[in-house]
């Protein structure tokens, strides 16, 4: 993982500038530099394959989570919890790369792959709202585990009103199915708590019948819903075949306040970006690109800002591009391509430019 | 579980993390160097359903969100302008913990899946968290919000609160409390809980907010006449330890009724006990009730007198040794009433008796 304090590398490739001035020392010093930087590229690489490698387990312990519900067996999500913490130590410095993983779909269509998926961007929010770790990985389970009930209980939805009993009464069953399976307990309370209180996404307060008093949605269940919906539309389910990134943060922005919590969204889109890593573009110059980091969430002191990703143009020398740069004003994305991961040049691209 | 199902437990679990195991690495492999036929065979790995669609609460939102004011061509909408205002996010972030308590809302589902869908699968698990959660609660020191939770499982009728209020109060331990403690509201409702066992753990939990008059001795003085013997004793002893002017009038009322019959030997030689223990001059008291001849032949006075008979002979109250040898010698002493005084004094060792 590259910590706080790491000497950053990154720019100094960029410019194409030496960390070091003093000619005297040239020679020595321009070894030090090669083999810090192969010392550090060494270290990137083994950070590239454990962040990969945490997401796998994390597919993995909801596939297996979800199998065992199907079942007999009773399911615990102990290994989604030990997933997520693992998930979770990377989240800070690596999201741009877990959302340019997710993005590659090798596996989709798979409740597994969507609650997995729905931990992490829950985990890059509660991240970037700088929850304590506890919360963090509190609300990744809970969102890895919310469709849960559905594995037991198949078939075509049944229209539900809002607010209603019968809203009341489903996200009733909902929780009542995940109990009577699941045996742990500390992380399933979040989980109950987001499952009752499911499709009261803004801040608006519950009817107060559900609460026996007006209280508004908690904070983890309009930052699940965040993360669930956001995965949905980008995944796809039955018949819908899913959006492009894009256009699904656009239809999150287009019902904050409404449906979600119009802070949260805004904080969602910021992190991972209108075109989020691992995004195929087009840009204005016509060359192809691809999306290789997001702004970043840290530092966000402006209080509007147009979202302006850093790609790398395919093909050629591969030139990194800062679209946020002065200097880059002119150029933009033309439009996002729909070519389908086997296009795609490989997980090392969402580390950069780090591999360059 | 037998030598060798652990063992064939143990070789499942091992076969299993070797299959995770080997999931992990395909799909590691096929992100770093991805083609058609890795991605292929790893899909073909995962052995899952696909997905039909979500709830009907996520079908019903995503519809509407998908729906007509939104196009899907509409790509100008691109570049949209997020504003974020960095102090609104730090509000944001404190409404974890703002609003209704986490724990709360977990007791209000719990008892509503009690009340709507009962079971008895689920029952025994729902009291087990109940208890969970409002111990969790108390055990942060948040007595307002454990105090909610009493009231909410309370007024549901579904669930016993005394169960809870018990654990909670264990969590107290032997904790000392002041009259501003964050927990006092358990303890008070426990005082007044329509069950004995809270009560009884309540009575023991010390501390200087007993000495609050206005409270305690609202609640305490309804202990005395519990039903239960333990309670009344220790609701004694918390009058003598931080009311001793309450507990005087008490024993001075009970003796000039001189209304026996319905307490204990036991427990009217502890109060006698308390009462000579708040002041020394209250032994004089106790020795009048000795030698008083008023109804020496009614069962209740006679128990009153071998009360205060071991009352004194316990503290070695000369006086009222001489007081006791002189009726456990006089005629005019019931029969069964000289006996038992000259047991008593044989017992402290006052072999003339």
């Amino acid at each position: 993982m590259k910590m706080a304090d790491e000497p950053d590398s990154s720019g100094l490739q960029q410019r194409g500038e030496s960390p070091v001035t003093n000619t005297e020392n040239a020679e020595p010093a321009a070894a030090v530099v090669a083999d810090t930087e192969k010392s550090l590229e060494g270290q990137q690489g083994d950070d590239e394959r454990e962040v990969i490698e945490t997401y796998a387990r994390l597919l993995v312990a909801c596939h297996n989570f979800q199998r065992e519900f199907r079942t007999d067996a009773t399911p615990t999500a102990s290994k989604i919890r030990e997933s997520v913490a693992d998930v979770d130590k990377f989240v800070a410095d690596y999201a741009d790369a877990f959302v340019g993983l997710m993005q590659t779909k090798f596996l989709v269509e798979h409740p597994f792959v969507h609650g997995a998926n729905a931990a992490v961007y829950a985990l890059i929010l509660a991240d970037a709202l700088k929850l304590c770790r506890e919360r963090r990985i509190q609300c990744a389970t809970a969102a890895a585990t919310a469709d849960a009930d559905e594995l037991t209980t198949p078939g075509p939805a049944e229209s539900v009103d809002f607010g209603d009993e019968s809203h009341r009464r489903q996200n009733l069953d909902s929780l009542v199915a995940l109990m009577k399976k699941c045996a742990d307990g500390a992380d399933l309370a979040l989980s109950l708590v987001t499952l009752y209180e499911g499709g009261f996404l803004d801040a608006q307060p519950l009817p107060s019948a559900w609460y026996d008093g007006e209280y508004a949605s908690h904070l983890a269940t309009r930052i699940i819903a965040i993360a669930r919906d956001y995965d949905l539309l980008v995944q796809g389910f039955g018949e819908f075949p899913g959006l492009n990134p894009d256009l699904a943060a656009q239809a999150l922005l287009t019902e904050m306040g409404s449906q979600y919590d119009e802070r949260l969204v805004k904080l969602f889109v910021t992190t991972i970006g209108i075109y989020p890593v691992g995004s195929l573009v087009k840009l204005s110059d016509k060359h192809r690109a691809i999306v290789i980091r997001s702004p970043a969430p840290a530092g966000r002191e402006e209080l509007f800002r147009v979202i302006r990703p850093t790609v790398k143009t395919l093909g050629g020398d591969g030139e990194i591009i800062d679209l946020s740069d002065e200097e880059h004003v002119d150029l933009y994305i033309l439009e996002l391509l729909d070519e389908k991961f086997e296009t795609h040049p490989g997980a090392r691209w969402f580390f950069s430019p780090f591999n360059d | 579980m037998s030598l060798s199902s652990s063992n064939a437990e143990g070789g499942r679990e091992s076969d299993k993390q070797t299959a995770d195991g080997e999931l992990v690495s395909r799909f590691v492999d096929t992100a770093l160097a991805p083609d058609r036929d890795a991605v292929k065979e790893l899909r073909s790995l995962f052995d899952a359903p696909s997905m039909e669609g979500p709830n009907p609460i996520d079908s019903e939102r995503l519809s509407t969100i998908l729906g007509a004011d939104f196009k899907l061509t509409d790509r100008e909408f691109v570049g949209y302008p997020v504003g974020l205002e960095v102090d609104s996010l730090h509000a944001l972030r404190d409404e974890w913990s703002s609003g209704m308590p986490l724990e709360l809302r977990h007791i209000v589902i719990l008892l509503q899946v009690l009340k709507d869908a009962p079971g008895k699968e689920l029952s025994g698990r729902i009291h087990e968290k109940l208890k969970e959660t409002a111990v969790e609660v108390i055990a942060r020191g948040d007595g307002k919000t454990a105090d909610r939770a009493v009231a909410l499982i309370e007024d549901s009728d579904a669930v016993e609160a005394a169960p809870v209020l018990v654990a909670m109060l264990e969590v107290l331990g032997d904790d000392e409390l002041d009259k501003e403690a964050p927990e006092l509201p358990i303890v008070l409702r426990a005082l007044q809980s329509p069950a004995p066992e809270p009560k009884r753990r309540a009575l023991k939990i010390g501390g200087s907010f007993w000495d609050d008059t206005d409270k305690i001795s609202d609640i305490l003085l309804p202990l005395l006449d519990a039903q239960e013997q333990k309670i009344r004793r220790r609701a004694y002893m918390r009058l003598a330890a931080h009311h001793p002017a309450l507990l005087e009038q008490k024993v001075e009322l009970l003796l000039e009724r001189g209304d026996f019959e319905s307490t204990s030997l036991g427990e009217l030689q502890f109060l006698f006990d308390l009462f000579a223990e708040i002041r020394q001059e209250r032994g004089g008291e106790l020795r009048k009730i000795v030698t008083s001849s008023r109804g020496w032949f009614n069962a209740a006075s006679r128990k009153s007198i071998r009360a205060a008979a071991r009352v004194l002979l316990e503290r070695g109250d000369r006086a009222g040794i001489a007081a006791i040898e002189a009726r456990s010698e006089s005629l005019l002493t019931a029969p069964k009433l000289r006996k038992s005084l000259r047991a008593l004094l044989e017992l402290h060792g006052h072999e003339n008796g």
